[in-house]
């Protein structure tokens, strides 16, 4: 076995070896330290004050989630229930393996983050393949933890890359007594191959797919402020990653009857074309490639047929039988939208799966979706308001990330 | 179905000038078109997705990689004669062209028509610059032992300048310039392959071979030649200098249309034939684009009736300069290839590990 391959990339330097790192557990932090609270609301200062991040929505988003208030907020929600407290401690798992995505780059520091709170030691592997993004994580990381050099955290965090290794992966998940588990099913499934500890548990986030729902008659009774307002959420919720983040929905499900769907589509369609037009998607020539080829594959699946709302490829919609709403497979993203419509919340769970992640809807109210949920829908992890498709949420996927990242200790 | 007798009865295969050739292409590929959307259900599928867009004129254009994921055909089962594929080398997936006798029979006849313009009706002893075996293994059959073997028809005395080993057989090469010595040769190889064993090699040695009065006819694309700063002109010198080839004709082809290849002509520009037609598109509107702008090029062929190929969007990028009016004096839309469509960025939640490996 050789661990050499690997390279470390935060913190700086490291006097311990990656071994010792990933087998000692007796400088373990406890939940909620005040060392890691120091930290992420350094870092949340580091993210809002930097200059080079203006640029990147993703990373002011994340400055804000991180910051104090919102900090305390979630400690509140990720309580130990009264009711539990009483005869229970939580403490940290031990150390957690992070698998990092290699593309929506920020999101994997929102569950370091919550396993950081939670008092773990972590390492955290990224991609071989450097990204802007990744480097300027990288160096905020590394910022934080040279302006806190007396923190212990400093001792519960490793952020690594090697090039893709059968024996480094085998022996780190060997080593760990949780993994996170970030990418496509391809990365999971590889990932999952390699055994862990029997007591170790894996937190798998797979492909996932996304959609809106929005009800027709709101969009149509909508004031000019407030239509502005919906048509800039759903163009940021899905052209910030070119659509290609798991909760980008990809798809438009309408709520209404045939004709009003028809009015309210019209309304929408050329709203959101001429928000993408004024909008930095950074769409090239093969993107559109992507979605011509798309076109025909959604045709030849699901004989759907391309909208006319667009004069370029910048916004392409396809109207499809309900059947064809959701293609997990083919989707290609880059502003590309299966759209048609049920008369009722009931009829979309012809076409729900566990693979279907987030649903963003306008103009249906919250008591209809309890009701439509509560009678049982066999897809969705999360149902959030136009605009916040791309939020993050410690409940991940159906995971509440902080009990997953602790263990309950009882004492009777 | 697919009678091409007017194309056919030209006196070359550049006669055509444009408003005479767009009439008869126009109405020959919108009788394709019908043809297809009758045939072929998936592309019936397509035309009828793409029906109110308004791309490319409001004409259908299947992007070429359609081929490497459907089995798009117009004939039945019984009728299908053979199935062409691409090399799949460096790509998982190959395209899958199915031809039956009459398609395959245009295509062997268009290609004699415009070999022919080049190379006179006389067979000419052949140079092919590769070696022997490239065409000897027929269940492992590369697109380029394909290229070769097609080609061979229109040379006689077939001599293989490389051994197994990639390197020139000195011996052999200079034998067949003796036995055909102030005799017009004809010289085919894929471009980099003529680059980095032949013309290189002989660079690099200091050796000069008496090919003068040879016709050299390439194909197989730039890429790695643009990766180390050669261009044509680079080539054509070089071809000069080290064979004393004056005459070197490049050409633009694919598996999803073969047959009606575009050559180049003395003036560097590749021709559209008679059969076939070129036009710029730019991607992000889909439509085609004026002369000297470069874009998406797309393609056209009155040749398949087996498959839906007749009007293709390519992932090749290029420019048209002008129609009829090329120095050369053929008549057609005359171009460059620029090199392929650079790669989009993999953004989203997407599979580190897969992409690593492939990579």
């Amino acid at each position: 076995m050789t661990l050499s391959a690997i390279r470390l990339l935060a913190p700086q330097q490291s006097a311990q070896s990656i071994e010792h790192f990933c087998q000692t557990r007796t400088d373990l932090l406890t939940p909620f330290s005040a060392a890691a609270l120091e930290f992420v609301e350094t870092l949340s200062r580091q993210l809002l004050r930097e200059p080079a991040f203006k640029a990147h929505p993703e990373m002011i988003a994340l400055g804000y989630w991180l910051r104090k208030a919102n900090i305390s907020r979630l400690a509140e929600q990720a309580a130990v229930p009264s009711s539990v407290i009483s005869h229970a401690v939580r403490l940290p798992r031990g150390l957690v393996f992070h698998v990092a995505p290699s593309n929506v780059d920020t999101i994997f520091i929102y569950s370091l983050v919550i396993s950081l709170l939670m008092g773990n030691k972590n390492l955290v592997r990224l991609s071989s393949k450097s990204s802007a993004q990744q480097q300027l994580i990288l160096q905020v990381l590394n910022q934080a933890l040279t302006a806190l050099p007396d923190n212990p955290i400093s001792q519960s965090l490793l952020v690594v890359t090697y090039p893709h290794d059968d024996g480094i992966s085998r022996t780190l998940s060997g080593w760990c007594d949780a993994r996170m588990l970030w990418g496509g099913d391809q990365t999971v499934g590889y990932f999952s191959s390699l055994p862990v500890r029997p007591t170790a548990v894996d937190i798998k986030f797979a492909n996932k797919y996304s959609l809106a729902l929005l009800s027709a008659e709101a969009v149509l009774a909508a004031d000019d402020a407030e239509f502005t307002k919906l048509v800039r959420a759903f163009v940021s919720d899905t052209y910030l990653f070119a659509q290609q983040a798991c909760s980008s929905p990809r798809s438009v499900c309408w709520l209404g009857d045939d004709n009003i769907v028809n009015l309210a589509s019209a309304k929408f369609w050329p709203a959101v074309n001429s928000a993408v037009s004024q909008y930095p998607h950074g769409l090239i020539a093969a993107d559109f490639m992507q979605k011509l080829v798309f076109v025909a594959e959604h045709a030849i699946g699901y004989q759907s047929e391309l909208s006319p709302v667009d004069s370029d490829l910048t916004l392409t919609v396809l109207n499809t039988a309900l059947l064809g709403l959701i293609d997990t497979r083919d989707h290609c993203g880059r502003g590309t939208f299966l759209q048609s419509a049920v008369s009722q919340l009931s009829e979309l769970n012809a076409v729900l799966h566990r693979g279907v992640q987030t649903l963003t809807y306008f103009g249906i109210s919250a008591v209809e979706l309890q009701q439509w949920l509560q009678a049982g829908v066999p897809g969705l992890d999360r149902l959030v308001p136009v605009g916040q498709g791309l939020d993050f949420d410690y409940i991940w996927d159906g995971v509440d990330l902080f009990s997953s990242l602790s263990r309950l200790v009882t004492i009777r | 179905m697919n009678n091409l007798d007017f194309f056919y009865q030209q006196q070359s295969p550049y006669s055509l000038a444009a408003a005479e050739k767009q009439l008869a292409l126009q109405q020959h590929l919108n009788a394709l078109d019908a043809h297809h959307q009758q045939h072929c259900e998936l592309y019936r599928r397509i035309a009828s997705s793409l029906a109110q867009s308004g791309w490319f004129g409001q004409q259908v254009y299947l992007p070429v990689r359609l081929f490497k994921e459907f089995e798009l055909k117009s004939v039945t089962q019984d009728d299908v004669f053979k199935v062409l594929t691409s090399s799949g080398t460096t790509s998982q997936q190959v395209s899958r062209i199915v031809l039956d006798r009459q398609t395959a029979a245009h295509q062997s006849k268009v290609l004699v028509k415009i070999m022919q313009h080049y190379l006179g009706v006389q067979r000419l002893p052949m140079l092919i610059i590769d070696h022997p075996s490239v065409v000897k293994d027929r269940l492992s059959f590369s697109a380029r032992g394909a290229g070769i073997l097609g080609l061979s028809t229109f040379g006689r005395d077939h001599t293989y300048a490389l051994d197994d080993d990639m390197q020139i057989n000195l011996e052999r090469v200079q034998a067949f310039i003796e036995k055909h010595q102030g005799k017009p040769v004809f010289i085919f190889g894929f471009t980099f392959m003529v680059w980095q064993y032949f013309f290189q090699v002989l660079q690099q040695n200091g050796q000069r071979l008496d090919l003068a009065g040879s016709v050299l006819v390439h194909s197989g694309g730039w890429k790695k030649l643009i990766d180390i700063a050669v261009d044509n002109s680079v080539f054509k010198q070089v071809a000069l200098d080290t064979c004393g080839i004056q005459r070197v004709h490049n050409f633009y082809g694919m598996v999803e249309q073969v047959g009606s290849i575009f050559v180049e002509c003395p003036h560097g520009y590749l021709h559209a034939p008679d059969y076939a037609d070129i036009d710029i598109v730019d991607a992000q509107t889909m439509q085609k684009m004026p002369f000297g702008q470069q874009g998406l090029i797309a393609v056209s062929s009155v040749l398949p009736s087996s498959y839906p190929g007749h009007r293709l969007l390519t992932e090749d990028l290029g420019t048209v300069f002008g129609e009829d009016d090329c120095l050369c004096g053929l008549n057609g839309k005359y171009f460059h290839v620029h090199g392929r469509l650079p790669k989009a960025e993999v953004r989203g939640c997407s599979d580190t590990h897969a992409a690593e490996v492939k990579s």
